[in-house]
């Protein structure tokens, strides 16, 4: 690893790997750091291993649906090994980004593995790179709306159940129960399935009526809508019982799940006394949509807007995808929630908005027009998944006392009303009166929620109720790392 | 106790795996094999409950499976705090959860 760059992508998900792809071939030195062990991110989930080269995938890994895209994507990709000019470091995490006072460079303290570590043990150590231009490329994670007894264990999200089968082979359980709603639902029964594991049911909040309704927004994106009827058929023939209009109230068991209870709802989203329905479960496969990782870009200075259409707090980002510090760009999930065709879309054009930057002319088959172009069709499905996902208000104000909702401090919704009662209304003043989001996960799985609480109890708008900064280091790291040399 | 199911395979018969190496769990041997992540190597041998919560004393495990939300956390070789989704098992390691305590 050099001790500088041209350019430092952050995140080898689909939108680095594009970016790194694209901008290979110029001359350039260019370093994508990844805190994964393996390139791939959450979409392509280690189909693409080290030991089957960086761009390769191995077919025996192509289990799930998600691997038809991997494929179509690592098929699109010029490249096979390693590109010439491009680092790569694996489990290594940015701790934040600093600029280089007098200079136009970017500082990364990153965080990267130490072998052969001298005790045994890899603690890692702390190192600064420097780069000229930076791409955050740092992906989405889940959302949940918290119900009583989330925190037992059985209780994963629906990213976590895939990842379970993509990376390491193993189903959650012999019988998985799919809850909440997100088109990862149908993704996630297709592959338990084929994996020849059992669906005991799949219950989503959405109507079909309601989905109908949305799907107009899918008017340049027809095949997607035919893939989601196509997999709702397989589940079908697959004898998966599918429901609708149904939520998840409470998960419960002594030392791990044994039972999931649930309620039908109202047009409105509101639970219907007298509903309830027990299902026997060992694991509950649970999620609603998405949130984007913002939280190194925010360090980093990058301002950052509400969109509701695009799943909430995203990266500010011109028609370039610079963001609003110069020489600092934006893609993929953290510009709106769109799946892995928008981020293979953007990473590819912040690098040829990099490369424009630098007067190189670029050898990429697209121009940035074309990519915008098709960045613009993406963002109708972004309007279909997140609409889709949206959790009524009510649903928030209606989560009882004793759920927890920071999983890491253990706050409880109870303990968040007083507060919010008491004056402390904006994300940033709730966040240090309760900690919540201030354990380990430094809100990564609470914060959204916090929020969504905050505008259906104050009734203010994104806006007035703020966001929470992020401070470096924005990922969790041991202090033998820093005294490492 | 909970329903078990932990005589069923979990493991995706058709998936190709490296070699199989071995766990020691709360001092007991667990199957693996090279590749596997700690957290996909406990849930197989039907290990759900990693951890107890600080203040409430209730059981944690995999939840995010990515990483992020810290629940999985188990010691391992000795060193506590490491996240079962994130490290990779290898032959010998020497995971604890519950602090050894496994009902």
């Amino acid at each position: 690893m050099k001790p500088g760059y041209h350019v430092v992508i952050v995140g080898s998900g689909v939108a680095g790997i594009a970016a790194a792809d694209t901008l290979a071939g110029h001359g350039l030195d260019i370093l994508v750091i990844d805190e994964n062990p393996y390139p791939g991110g959450q979409m392509l989930r280690e189909t693409c291993r080290f030991s089957h080269g960086f761009w390769k995938f191995d077919p025996a890994l192509m289990r799930s649906k998600g691997f038809a895209l991997a494929r179509k994507i690592t098929r699109n990709l010029k490249q096979t090994g390693l590109p010439k000019g491009v680092d790569c470091v694996h489990k290594a995490q940015v701790l934040g980004v600093f600029k280089d006072p007098g200079l136009m460079t970017h500082r990364l303290l990153v965080h990267v593995p130490q072998s052969p570590s001298p005790d045994g043990w890899d603690h890692g150590r702390v190192l600064e790179i420097k780069a000229e231009y930076l791409v955050f490329a740092t992906g989405a994670r889940e959302r949940w709306l918290p119900f009583k007894g989330w925190t037992l264990p059985g209780v994963m999200s629906l990213g976590g159940a895939q990842i379970l089968m993509k990376s390491s082979g193993i189903l959650p359980a012999r019988h998985t129960l799919i809850a909440g709603t997100s088109p990862l639902q149908t993704a996630l029964a297709a592959d338990i399935l084929k994996n020849k594991g059992f669906v005991t049911a799949l219950l989503d909040e959405n109507r079909l009526t309601r989905k109908i309704r949305l799907l107009p927004l899918l008017r340049n994106q027809w095949p997607r809508a035919g893939e989601g009827a196509v997999q709702m058929l397989g589940l079908i023939l697959g004898k998966v019982w599918c429901r609708q209009g149904v939520r998840v109230v409470e998960a419960r068991g002594k030392e791990g799940l044994e039972s999931v209870v649930t309620a039908e709802l109202d047009r409105t989203g509101k639970t219907l006394a007298g509903t309830q329905k027990i299902y026997p479960a060992r694991a509950l496969a649970i999620g609603y949509g998405f949130s984007a990782n913002i939280e190194l870009p925010v360090q980093a200075g990058c301002g950052i807007e509400y969109h509701k259409d695009r799943g909430g707090w995203v990266v500010r980002a011109d028609e370039n995808l610079e963001t609003s510090v110069s020489s600092v760009y934006a893609a993929g999930e953290i510009t709106g929630i769109a799946g892995a065709g928008k981020s293979f879309i953007e990473g590819k054009l912040a690098a040829l908005s990099i490369l424009e930057k630098l007067r190189i002319t670029h050898k990429s088959p697209e121009t940035a027009r074309d990519l915008i172009f098709r960045r613009t069709q993406q963002m109708g499905y972004s309007k279909f998944l997140n609409r889709l996902c949206e959790v009524p208000s009510s649903a928030f104000e209606a989560i009882p006392d004793e759920t927890l909702i920071c999983r890491c401090e253990e706050i409880s919704m109870g303990e968040l009303k007083k507060r919010i009662r008491q004056g402390f209304q904006t994300a940033g003043s709730l966040k240090k009166a309760t900690r919540c989001g201030m354990g380990r996960c430094q809100g990564r799985i609470c914060r959204p929620v916090m929020f969504d609480i905050l505008l259906a109890l104050t009734g203010r708008n994104p806006e007035q109720t703020g966001k929470s900064l992020s401070r470096a280091p924005v990922k969790n790291v041991p202090m033998k790392a820093f005294l490492q040399k | 106790m909970h329903i078990s199911d932990t005589k069923t395979n979990l493991r995706i018969a058709a998936m190709k795996r490296g070699r199989e190496i071995s766990l020691l769990v709360d001092g007991r041997p667990c199957p693996a094999y090279e590749g596997e992540t700690v957290h996909a190597v406990l849930t197989a041998a039907g290990i759900r409950a990693l951890r107890i919560s600080r203040k409430t004393g209730e059981p944690r495990g995999i939840f995010c499976g990515m990483g992020i939300c810290y629940e999985c956390r188990v010691t391992i070789d000795g060193i506590a705090d490491q996240r079962a989704c994130m490290t990779q098992a290898k032959d010998g390691m020497q995971v604890e959860t519950l602090k050894g305590k496994q009902p």
